[in-house]
């Protein structure tokens, strides 16, 4: 299915797309910035991208069914963008492949190289900008299950549609995503003396 | 505790630790069935680890979503989308 298809198109009249774009999609522009400023590290790339998303919208309005879920469709025509656009011209040095990291990473050994001995506290005691830091250093395909999931709330069914996977793929990335993370924060609250 | 008590507890321990990794991804993510929620209750009157680990998670999945930073849009984001759409319409 391409990112804007959909069983059953919408015939809108100017007026009702205005509508729409206002009332369905408007509301959603912070969650946008944020996933684009996380995708692509860079404010104006981060501008660009949630402006050619809202462009895209509206020119396949007639895709979007009134009542459905506007955000998860405008986070995956961004998202879309990102791979299909963004990606190619970033500024951003390239990223690791994700197959490579994930095969690496679907080792036996990421899971047994998660500490057992976290403390939640130590978690608890650290500043907004180092848990920001830790998610940000996570490769890319890592970071947005984490975003799409803890920060903005979407269901795995949603999430598979955002990023054309399928449902056993976010659950085992996620959990994956999240061990890293912990390994990272584990690590970080060790050197900075959270843990003792 | 005799021998074979504690044999078969630690076995049906065992045997749930495994499931539970799973079903504890899907309560922590609001994604598990009836009947998962129904095992994990019932597994962890006995198990305690899970219970923790599903503790564990489930605070921080929270801090996590607290913590991390959100950005302000700029302030002429909204305007220049605006603009295009203007130019578009």
């Amino acid at each position: 299915m391409t990112e804007v298809e959909s069983f059953q198109k919408a015939d809108y009249s100017r007026k009702d797309k205005l509508r729409v774009f206002d009332n369905e999609f408007m509301p959603h522009v912070n969650s946008m910035y944020n996933f684009a400023y996380r995708l692509t590290f860079d404010e104006d790339e981060a501008k660009d991208l949630v402006q050619e998303t809202y462009m895209k919208a509206y020119r396949f309005i007639n895709s979007f069914q009134t009542g459905t879920n506007a955000k998860a469709w405008l986070f995956r025509i961004l998202k879309n963008s990102f791979i299909n656009d963004f990606r190619k011209k970033s500024k951003q040095p390239a990223k690791v492949d994700y197959q490579e990291v994930e095969s690496y990473y679907n080792s036996e050994d990421v899971d047994k190289s998660i500490t057992t001995d976290l403390r939640i506290d130590a978690f608890k005691d650290m500043l907004g900008d180092e848990i920001t830091n830790a998610l940000n250093s996570l490769a890319v395909d890592f970071r947005t299950v984490i975003i799409l999931c803890d920060l903005e709330g979407f269901t795995y069914e949603e999430m598979a549609k955002i990023l054309d996977i399928p449902i056993g793929t976010v659950r085992s990335r996620l959990h994956r995503a999240r061990n890293l993370l912990k390994d990272k924060l584990n690590s970080y609250a060790k050197t900075m003396g959270y843990q003792n | 505790m005799t021998k074979n008590s504690k044999e078969s507890s630690e076995s049906k321990e065992g045997e749930g630790k495994c499931k539970c990794a799973e079903i504890i991804q899907l309560l922590v993510d609001d994604e598990a069935s009836n009947d998962q929620i129904e095992f994990f209750e019932s597994h962890t009157e006995e198990c305690l680890s899970c219970l923790e680990e599903y503790q564990f998670d489930a605070e921080f999945k929270s801090i996590i979503r607290e913590k991390v930073l959100k950005l302000n849009i700029p302030n002429d984001l909204i305007p220049s989308i605006k603009e295009k759409l203007a130019q578009y319409v």
